[in-house]
């Protein structure tokens, strides 16, 4: 792993009684594009707000080391922030808001106003500078306030929940952009819960449950650590007994076996033609596929395990009776 | 970049949000016109005062007679007349029928209640009083020596100081007037500008970007420039008027009292600081506002006008312990001094230590409305309460 250039060490942050973040520790590598996933009401804001240094953690700290190895507080221009909050100032002409955060984040007028009107450009929205804020569609409104995020060029980009509320095309235009900002030289951390987009964009991931990290990694070594590969799906004609499959070495578990359809979790590189070979001596088996697991499996399984344990048991051994 | 710079950046925004050239001039014209119409219709009124003549029936207990300015005629009438002028009285032919029957007792006749009626019973007094003195029987030089006002010689103490002119008077009202209208125009400029942030949620963003000081600092800074832009704009049409008025009437343009230029340049100071005090002050109770048209902290923006109320004891004793007092006293200093400014002498300490206590209320203020800026603009969905806002400002 290259070297972090944030850091946050067992940072808390409770309101009232409500404990939205607790022991909760994570480092962004250098170049890297880092995503907190995890359910609504999982404290990603939560942490994104105090990275950002708008809350302060109760308890941890947070490190930045945005200008070398030893810790430094981040200057403005460093940093760009996309709040889920999202805020823009309706009543004011586009490019002349975009050259105001530009200021604020240190940047000369001139400059800004080059950055902007070369942002507008590149998204589609530059017969729009002069047009008030309000006057624009939902959202060209959230890429005029990803210009706001980005405008300077900052090293450490956080985007909360950028996604939200977009098209598949803008949602498209959103990956392509973060990547070019990866590739400028940005490192990038995101939150977001639409999976499949987390698995397109983040090199690394951080699932959040409970105000907790649940799991931590690349999402192919989660994959692998999650006992990765793939699922088959079995239809079978008739309603003989399927419990000798969970002790066949090629399968991990039985996921489900209802209305016919059986699904069995196999292990990594498992050979199946045995399987096939077996399953089919003792079963009637009229079709079968097979799937990758994804992120979302991951997701869905981690999250409902810390949801809902005694839920999760049950369905376990609703399994195991029903096979 | 430096908290300077950004809070020159905040104000500049501020500044350009609400100042809008068009806007102005508007604002200008509309008051030239205002003040020229009601101007016009004043001195119209003036020169087409309501006139009444009276019919008297027994002048002879008590010779009754209008002053050369009064709006009042009197006509004599004999008794045998009394019913026909009762009808005309009637008829609205008459303004009414005075029947004096004694230097002590008369009757007036109206259709209603007469506006002149205050002026008819100063006649009266005037004519009671020159009936008794004449019965005491005294030569006319004696009863004209007894009814002159004394003569009195004012002799001022310094050189070249003059009694409190027409002018003075008047530049002490319109700077108590101004400056009062501009902590009201600049609290309601902070007020829709915090709550419309707050509304529009650019708070997060602008908060994680800059310390909220700096932006706060700009937002009062800007906003005070827009209030004192706005008084100026106002202040020229009054001045504009003012002179126009002199020219109409013969006079040399400007009016006297607009003479004292240290005077002018404290009023401004004064003016300038009141405005960073109270919109520090509006600042803070903005930030906590969630919802401006359900908010109960609305009637806290009353209290910059309660404490403008004593430059209305000031236009009338600039001089009284309590006013000096109040002139020194931070809270009411700004609207205070600059009517005494205006109107008496004011002690050079006096002014200094106003100054000096000003200044340090803004410093304290501007640092409270910080910190409660800070955490309450954050606040969606409900307000903080006054225990938690004593809570931020412990721990800042």
């Amino acid at each position: 792993m290259r070297s972090a250039i944030v850091e946050a060490r067992d940072v808390e942050k409770s309101f009232g009684a409500v404990r939205a973040v607790h022991g909760f520790s994570l480092q962004v590598a250098d170049g890297e594009i880092l995503a907190l996933l995890g359910p609504n009401g999982a404290g990603k804001s939560t942490v994104v707000r105090m990275l950002m240094k708008v809350i302060l953690p109760d308890r941890g700290s947070v490190v930045y080391r945005l200008a070398g190895a030893e810790p430094a507080p981040p200057g403005r221009a460093q940093l760009g922030y996309l709040p889920e909050e999202r805020g823009l100032y309706q009543d004011v002409p586009v490019q002349r808001m975009l050259v105001y955060f530009g200021t604020l984040r240190g940047m000369t007028r001139a400059a800004a106003s080059r950055a902007a009107t070369n942002w507008l450009e590149r998204l589609g929205l530059a017969e729009r500078a002069r047009d008030p804020v309000k006057s624009l569609s939902k959202g060209n409104q959230q890429k005029v306030q990803f210009i706001v995020a980005v405008l300077h060029g900052p090293r450490f980009v956080v985007l909360d929940e950028p996604f939200s509320g977009l098209d598949p095309l803008n949602q498209d235009l959103f990956v392509r952009l973060v990547r070019e900002l990866r590739d400028d030289g940005a490192t990038v951390l995101f939150s977001a819960h639409q999976m499949q987009l987390v698995e397109r964009l983040a090199d690394r991931l951080i699932l959040m449950q409970g105000g907790r990290a649940v799991l931590e990694g690349t999402v192919p070594a989660l994959g692998e650590r999650w006992g990765a590969g793939s699922r088959l799906i079995l239809r079978v004609a008739d309603a003989r007994p399927v419990d000798f499959l969970a002790a066949h070495p090629a399968v991990e578990r039985i996921e489900s076996a209802l209305n016919g359809e059986v699904r069995l979790r196999l292990r990594p590189q498992a050979p199946l033609s045995a399987l096939l070979r077996d399953a089919g001596a003792r079963l009637d088996i009229t079709s079968l596929h097979s799937e990758q697991v994804t992120l979302h499996d991951i997701y869905v399984e981690t999250v409902g395990a810390a949801l809902e344990p005694a839920a999760g048991e049950a369905t376990e051994t609703a399994v195991e009776v029903g096979a | 970049m430096s908290d300077t710079r950004t809070v020159l950046e905040v104000a500049w925004w501020e500044f350009r949000r609400f100042v809008k050239p068009r806007q102005q001039l508007i604002t200008l014209l509309l008051t030239l016109v205002g003040g020229g119409v009601g101007w016009g219709v004043s001195e119209l009124g003036k020169r087409n005062r309501p006139s009444a003549e009276i019919a008297v029936i027994g002048v002879e207990h008590l010779p009754v007679a209008a002053s050369p300015d009064s709006s009042l005629t009197f006509v004599p009438h004999r008794p045998d007349e009394e019913l026909a002028l009762r009808k005309a009285v009637g008829r609205r032919e008459l303004g009414g029928l005075l029947l004096i029957r004694g230097a002590d007792t008369a009757e007036l006749v109206v259709a209603k209640e007469p506006t002149w009626r205050s002026t008819l019973e100063r006649a009266l007094a005037a004519a009671r009083q020159r009936a008794k003195l004449q019965q005491a029987d005294l030569a006319p030089e004696a009863l004209a020596d007894l009814l002159a006002p004394p003569h009195l010689d004012v002799t001022f103490h310094e050189a070249g100081r003059g009694p409190t002119t027409q002018g003075a008077r008047l530049v002490a009202m319109l700077a108590a007037v101004f400056v009062i209208l501009g902590v009201f125009t600049g609290a309601a400029y902070v007020f829709a500008s915090v709550t419309g942030e707050k509304q529009q949620r650019v708070t997060e963003q602008i908060v994680s970007t800059i310390p909220s000081q700096a932006w706060i600092d700009g937002k009062i800074l800007g906003l005070s420039a827009v209030s004192l832009v706005s008084v100026l704009n106002m202040a020229a049409a009054v001045v504009l008027l003012l002179v126009g008025r002199s020219i109409a009437r013969g006079g040399g343009g400007v009016p006297p009292g607009f003479g004292d230029p240290w005077a002018i340049v404290l009023t401004v100071v004064f003016t300038l600081l009141g405005f960073l005090f109270w919109l520090s002050f509006v600042a803070a109770v903005a930030a906590t506002v969630d919802d401006p048209h359900t908010s109960t902290r609305a009637p806290l923006m009353f209290i910059p006008a309660l404490c403008g109320g004593p430059a209305g004891f000031a236009l009338g004793n600039p001089d009284s312990v309590l006013v000096r007092v109040l002139g020194v006293f931070p809270l009411t200093s700004w609207a205070v001094a600059p009517v005494r400014l205006a109107l008496t002498d004011v002690q050079a300490w006096e002014v200094v230590l106003a100054i000096a206590l000003l200044v340090a209320g803004i410093w304290v203020l501007r640092r409270m409305a910080g910190t409660i800026f800070r955490s309450a603009m954050l606040m969606y969905g409900k307000e903080p309460s006054w225990r938690e806002m004593r809570r931020w400002m412990r721990e800042a």
